[in-house]
């Protein structure tokens, strides 16, 4: 996924920073108030992506916390009673009981991807073993590239875009969209 | 034969990650496995050395005016320094355009092309300087008047040449940043791709033999040596700036390595030949210069030919032909190629160096451009940031390059 979402905003800020910031001359307030806004707003953003899974999943669990709290006091002819419960159990379905840290995934995948790489290496040099792997090698990277040519199709260097699947297809392949 | 020395077996526990801070002795360590050109090691080496230091900061036009006065005032006593305003383009070096008046000769512009802490790809000035100077006179180039090879002037290396007017493309045409799938009408096509064709041939039947070029390592003819330095020298790249693996990198590596071919001819290398590299007059069409050749390195001619053949420098038209870098099909543009440099073009050979140069690609744009960005490196993080999708569209293609070469499909 590199460069991540993080390193993006970080990129975009220099930017605005080195660049952009100089060209702004001091009289024009509204438009310095207006960047500044902007850089700081980048720096917010950039603290909360790696939190806001974990955001969600704990709004989940502290709200079904509090719904079956108040599911205690609620009549069975009160109107809330039933959405309550059908809420409460949506969430109790759907949610981790925690979010991984994503540092932590990070580091493992990362360690992942480097083992691989050195085993490619090692088993590579033998020439024999190098033709046994190239199925594996050139399946699997046809496989990723798809989701990462979608990721950052927006760059416009994709000579297909058209053929590539929906991030939602690649991302959840097994999920089922859970309707109101 | 250059050979490659093993990867350390066992990581070091609780080290620091060495890319980011390199010791002495990981450099030495990747020095004695990736074996490569003298100065294509100084400047890596150089690279590394500054890894820690803190990241780019711009410069304002007034520091950037005092050191071009305190450089002339030792190169060129009683020069005059106008007019300096920064200059767009180039995804690797900071540029600076600038009038120099010199006592007896009329204003004249330059270009200051200083390397920033980080660079896309970091390559030698003092190649680079010794290469424009020898083309010059064969080949259109900017006139390349002074370096400053170890950034005793400019802070960082840097090299002064002659502003060349011209246009990297024409007016209202599409493409994307840094030259990449830059259209051309048919009537630009028509205009441009006889002189691109004939130019790169020109720089393959320079003779490199009587020129100065003390920075450059010549490879030995009738061997894989060189190429083998050749993928030492990305491979090292890899080493030094990937933030992530990918498996087919390493892949790619061992097979070229086991599938290197010889050098039959030695010949000069601009290694970057492509839109977005070269000027021309917008009104004439004359090309009038062939830009940044810090990655020039002398080697196969295939190299080159397979390097504008790579599908991002050009775009299939409604015909569903492919056109070389926007300007000619590829048939057209061996034949072309053929009969003005009186060279053979061997579909093996080029076959091979699609895939080294669509690992290249990768390697530049995946490794070291993102590697500039999350150090803060560079002039133009947000450009290497917006690159990487073109990293992507590359290991595409270096796999289906390597299934067809593999399985013939």
């Amino acid at each position: 996924m590199a460069p991540d979402t993080r390193l993006r905003l970080a990129a975009i800020r220099k930017a605005l920073e080195d660049i952009i910031v100089p060209l702004i001359p001091a009289e024009a307030s509204f438009a310095q108030e207006q960047l500044g806004l902007i850089l700081r707003s980048i720096g917010i953003v950039r603290d909360q992506i790696p939190h806001e899974e974990a955001f969600l999943i704990h709004d989940a669990h502290a709200f079904a916390t509090l719904g079956h709290a108040l599911g205690q006091h609620a009549r069975p002819q009160d109107t809330c009673a039933a959405p309550l419960r059908e809420a409460i159990a949506r969430v109790e379905a759907i949610c981790p009981a925690q979010a991984l840290r994503r540092s932590e995934l990070e580091q493992a995948v990362g360690a992942m991807r480097a083992c691989i790489e050195q085993a490619v290496e090692e088993i590579g040099a033998d020439a024999a073993r190098l033709s046994a792997i190239a199925p594996l090698i050139l399946t699997h990277t046809e496989t990723q590239t798809l989701l990462e040519r979608r990721w950052v199709v927006g760059t416009g260097f994709d000579p297909a875009p058209e053929a590539l699947p929906a991030l939602d297809g690649i991302l959840y392949p097994a999920s089922t969209e859970i309707t109101a | 034969m250059v050979m490659t020395a093993a990867r350390p077996k066992v990581a070091e526990a609780g080290a620091q990650d060495p890319k980011s801070t390199p010791s002495e002795a990981w450099i030495a360590r990747l020095q004695a496995r990736f074996p490569t050109e003298r100065t294509v090691d100084e400047a890596l080496t150089r690279k590394l050395r500054n890894r820690a230091d803190p990241p780019y900061r711009p410069s304002t036009l007034a520091e950037v005016a005092g050191q071009l006065r305190a450089f002339f005032a030792v190169h060129a006593p009683g020069a005059e320094v106008h007019a300096v305003a920064p200059l767009g383009g180039g995804a690797s070096k900071e540029q600076y355009r600038f009038t120099l008046h010199e006592q007896g000769s009329a204003p004249t512009d330059y270009v200051l092309r200083r390397e920033p802490p980080e660079s896309v790809v970091e390559t030698h000035r003092l190649r680079e300087f010794e290469v424009m100077n020898a083309v010059r006179g064969t080949i259109p180039v900017p006139p390349a008047r002074w370096v400053d090879a170890d950034g005793a002037w400019f802070g960082r290396p840097s090299l002064i040449n002659g502003f060349v007017s011209g246009v990297t493309k024409p007016a209202g045409s599409e493409g994307n940043v840094s030259g990449l799938g830059t259209g051309f009408s048919p009537e630009w096509q028509a205009r441009l791709a006889p002189q691109f064709v004939d130019m790169l041939a020109a720089i393959h039947r320079f003779d490199w033999r009587d020129a100065a070029l003390d920075a450059f390592d010549v490879p030995p003819e009738g061997s894989a040596e060189g190429v083998l330095r050749t993928i030492n020298w990305w491979d090292r790249v890899w080493e030094e700036d990937s933030i992530e693996a990918i498996p087919i990198i390493r892949f790619a590596a061992q097979w070229l390595r086991a599938n290197a071919p010889t050098i039959e001819r030695v010949t000069l290398v601009h290694h970057d030949f492509r839109p977005g590299n070269f000027l021309f007059e917008p009104d004439s069409g004359t090309i009038t210069a062939v830009l940044d050749w810090e990655l020039a390195h002398l080697g196969d001619y295939h190299e080159d030919l397979a390097w504008s053949l790579q599908e991002g420098y050009g775009y299939t038209d409604a015909q569903g032909r492919f056109m070389v870098c926007g300007l000619i099909e590829r048939e057209a543009f061996f034949r072309r190629y053929e009969q003005a440099s009186g060279f053979p073009v061997d579909r093996a050979r080029i076959d091979y160096y699609m895939i080294m140069n669509t690992w290249k690609s990768a390697i530049i744009v995946l490794a070291t451009g993102i590697r500039c960005a999350a150090g803060g490196k560079s002039h133009q993080d947000i450009l290497l940031s917006w690159l990487a999708g073109f990293g992507h569209v590359c290991l595409h293609n270096l796999a289906r390059l390597l299934r067809e070469t593999l399985h013939g499909t």
